[in-house]
């Protein structure tokens, strides 16, 4: 006889032996968990004091009525189970009056809190062109073969290209696809890092491997920032090779490919070798175009198509540039009650595109650029001639070129004291090779991204 | 049962057991209160299954026992005797309460059919508090609670227990609060750093039993899915939520684009008469002039409109933001330093809400779309 049956069995006994009060509120949302082979039944109860009353004053009923029906259980343990209660809980009352729509809430609070993904990103309102159409296939890919096929899933790419709403839309997606049947978990690297931290100091390292353990598919956000921090390194090595194992989905994004994480231990960045890696590149102008038009339909909003194109041409850096201008744009539409022009929409643009530089130093540029290199500012304002210096050096002449509109015999006197030809041509190289290599694009998208948090 | 006892005690343990009296039609015992001896002492019990709750004082007992009965009828009857000493005896089913001018009988339920509290193991340590300390660390949370029944886990105020710091944390997802008690205000003889989730009510009930002021100490104990909290003669024994908090920290901003500081009695006021020119919105807009006035304005179609300016000391440019007015309110009322610091952070990511100087507090909220 299954569980389900011998409970239902023994229930309708009970029911006739206790009062309908009694049993309403004693035994109504119960189950019979499990049989052990042991001969010990294991009875659900919706609270603690059910299980008192059930243990204390039905037991022996139970225990006896169960026996008539399955010979082999000899005692019955009374467990809570808080989901059994869950049910029922559509009553509303006590609800406060509701603020009206314009309160904004937390953005934070819009994530699911299993699995920390945000369900505003979802493939279909993933736009798919040239640029990342191979990342998307590989996408497509790790959400039919769960585990198997692509395992781990690298994408790199620069800032404001859409990492991480792909990566939160192929959680999405197996959530949806698979009824939240498969245990999806989404972390940014520092969220990582923060559990590690907590549970260190508060001696919880246990939770934390089986917490992180249970998942199926693992999605780790910027895993650029865990490097060079040993403990959640390691930490983060062995809950990969658990999962990995195991064949479960490990996704993974980063700004830049393994190769180029220089502090990441050789261990990690062997294994991120083994998969899928895949980049995502910056949106050429069709797709800017298809970009912009969804998230206006997301919004709900309409602009008349030459400002579209036209902002589809001028915001070149990403695609979270486009967001802020729409958002401009949209807001400067909606508070005038007519439809925007182009001039206005053009310095909008233009506005947003000549980010404030007021608050920047060459200092701090030089700062970013080390950083982002991972080496000293003292290497690239001294007079060494390694190789690997060369592109570093090339990059800081140009920003501050660039964003400081510094002289050439300035520049030259800041970055090693050199001639000041040499920084004109270091100009002119980068100048020229930025529209051409999606690579170093995207090293000086992020160098940027870096000093306007600074501004 | 039989028990001679000072009408004071008793009313005292019958206002502490009241919030959790249930009132479920499916077992009306629960809107019963049990009245029982314990050891010499007499315990007063009610529950609605969710929470139980048992006040222990002094009495003298004649006879052990105990006895249910309708606690709206007996708290009506203790509340509005005129004498000291009031005699209580179980007969049959039946409780008598005797004075020497007044006499009743009421009809209970037999103490058999009250539902067990049930027990919250104690061997895991506890974390003890001063009542005082632990109620303003409450009570400046819950504020931010949500009310919604659909949603446990906000309907709750977590509990952050790790070795040097105890955090409170509330929010309704437009707000949140965060307080903490640090290290030599509390005794933590639970090994190991843990979250809970605690119902709203169990909160509001704590707070309720805390006295403001006084040596008297609390503690909590955590047992799997269960709590309790016992303070004085008073045990509180709750589930916890089970569920995940939202992942509160990330909603703390890191940055603020313009910090304020601003007499607090004053933002207060300001506020307050605000309120009356935002009848329907129930909005108010805060704006920040050359760094150094702050104007809170209001208006209302029907009824006209008012400014409020105070001085204050601010960075960051000219800018408005909208807020609701109670929200905000709350936000600036929960402590009580002299000047109270506003970091603003435009209008669509949260402002934060402090006293300048100590990380005890804090309360972020959301403004109003403009």
């Amino acid at each position: 006889m299954e569980n389900d049956e011998l409970w239902s069995a023994v229930l309708s006994e009970v029911e006739i032996q206790v009062s309908r009060p009694n049993y309403l509120t004693w035994l109504k949302n119960s189950r019979l968990a499990k049989i052990e082979a042991s001969g010990i039944a294991f009875v659900a109860l919706p609270n603690h004091f059910a299980k008192e009353w059930v243990e204390a004053k039905y037991n022996k009923m139970i225990l006896g009525l169960m026996r008539q029906h399955n010979e082999d259980v000899r005692k019955i343990e009374y467990v809570v189970e808080g989901t059994l209660t869950k049910a029922e809980k559509t009553k509303t009352s006590g609800v406060k009056a509701v603020p009206d729509k314009k309160q904004q809430i937390f953005q934070e609070m819009k994530v699911d809190p299993e699995s920390n993904l945000n369900p505003r990103y979802t493939l279909s309102s993933y736009v798919v062109g040239s640029s990342n159409e191979l990342v998307y296939s590989a996408a497509s890919a790790v959400i039919d073969n769960i585990g198997t096929k692509y395992n781990p899933f690298f994408i790199y790419g620069g800032v404001g290209l859409g990492k991480t709403h792909l990566i939160q839309a192929i959680g999405n997606e197996i959530k949806i696809r698979h009824n939240n049947k498969i245990k999806v978990k989404y972390v940014t690297s520092e969220k990582f890092t923060n559990d590690v931290v907590w549970a260190i100091r508060n001696r919880r390292m246990e939770d934390i491997k089986t917490a992180y353990r249970q998942i199926d598919v693992l999605i780790i956000d910027d895993i650029q920032f865990i490097g060079g921090k040993e403990k959640t390194e390691e930490e983060f090595f062995h809950t990969f090779n658990a999962l990995y194992e195991t064949n479960k989905q490990i996704i993974i994004s980063s700004d830049r490919s393994p190769k180029s994480l220089p502090i990441l231990e050789e261990r990690l960045r062997s294994r991120f070798e083994g998969g899928m890696i895949a980049d995502i590149g910056y949106p050429e102008y069709e797709t800017r175009v298809a970009i912009i038009k969804t998230k206006l339909q997301e919004r709900g909003a309409q602009l008349p198509e030459p400002i579209i194109n036209m902002i589809a041409e001028k915001a070149q850096r990403n695609i979270r540039e486009i967001e802020g201008i729409l958002t401009k744009v949209l807001f400067q539409q909606g508070s005038s009650h007519k439809e925007i022009d182009l001039s206005s929409a053009e310095k909008i643009v233009s506005e947003a595109t000549q980010k404030s530089t007021a608050n920047i130093n060459p200092a701090h540029i030089i700062n970013a650029v080390a950083t982002f290199f991972q080496m000293s500012p003292n290497d690239i304002v001294g007079r060494a001639r390694n190789k690997e210096l060369i592109e570093p050096r090339q990059i800081s002449v140009y920003l501050l070129r660039q964003m400081l509109n510094m002289s050439y015999p300035y520049i030259a006197s800041k970055i090693g004291n050199r001639d000041h030809t040499t920084a004109i041509y270091s100009y002119k190289k980068i100048s020229e090779s930025i529209t051409k290599d999606q690579n170093l694009n995207q090293k000086i998208a992020s160098i940027k991204e870096s000093l306007s948090k600074l501004g | 049962m039989k028990i001679v006892i000072l009408k004071n005690n008793l009313k005292n343990a019958l206002d502490l057991v009241g919030k959790a009296v249930g009132h479920n039609s499916n077992l009306p015992i629960l809107s019963n209160v049990l009245i029982k001896t314990l050891e010499n002492k007499v315990r007063v019990v009610s529950t609605n299954l969710e929470i139980g709750i048992a006040s222990d004082v002094s009495g003298k007992v004649v006879e052990d026992g105990g006895i249910t009965v309708p606690y709206d009828l007996i708290y009506g009857i203790v509340s509005n005797l005129s004498s000291e000493r009031v005699n209580l005896e179980a007969k049959n089913n039946n409780l008598l309460v005797k004075t020497d001018n007044y006499e009743a009988s009421l009809q209970g339920i037999n103490e058999s059919e009250f539902p067990i509290i049930p027990k919250v193991g104690e061997k895991n340590g506890h974390i003890e508090f001063d009542q005082g300390v632990l109620k303003r660390a409450l009570d400046k949370v819950v504020i931010a609670a949500g009310e919604n029944n659909l949603r446990p886990e906000i309907n709750s105020v977590l509990i952050v227990v790790e070795p040097s710091v105890v955090k409170f944390v509330a929010t309704d997802s437009f707000r949140l609060a965060e307080s903490r008690i640090e290290g030599p205000q509390f005794k933590n003889t639970i090994s190991e750093g843990f979250k809970a989730i605690v119902p709203l009510k169990t909160a509001q009930i704590i707070s309720r039993v805390l006295k403001e002021d006084g040596e008297e100490k609390v503690s909590f104990y955590f047992d799997g899915s269960q709590m309790l909290t016992r303070a004085g003669g008073t045990e509180i024994i709750s589930r916890l939520v089970d569920g995940k908090f939202p992942d509160y920290e990330a909603i703390v901003p890191k940055s603020i684009e313009a910090e304020t500081l601003v007499n607090r009695a004053e933002l207060v006021n300001a506020l307050k008469l605000a309120n009356s020119f935002a009848a329907k919105a129930k909005e108010v807009k805060v704006r920040i002039k050359d760094k150094r006035v702050m104007e809170i304005y209001s208006s209302d179609a029907a009824i006209g409109e008012n400014k409020y300016l105070i001085p204050v000391k601010s960075t960051g440019g000219d800018f408005e933001v909208t807020f609701n007015l109670s929200y905000l309110l709350d936000g600036v009322r929960s402590d009580a330093s002299e000047q109270v610091y506003v970091g603003f952070n435009g209008d669509s990511k949260p402002t934060l809400i402090k006293t300048p100087n100590q990380a005890s507090y804090f309360y972020i909220l959301m403004p109003v779309k403009a």
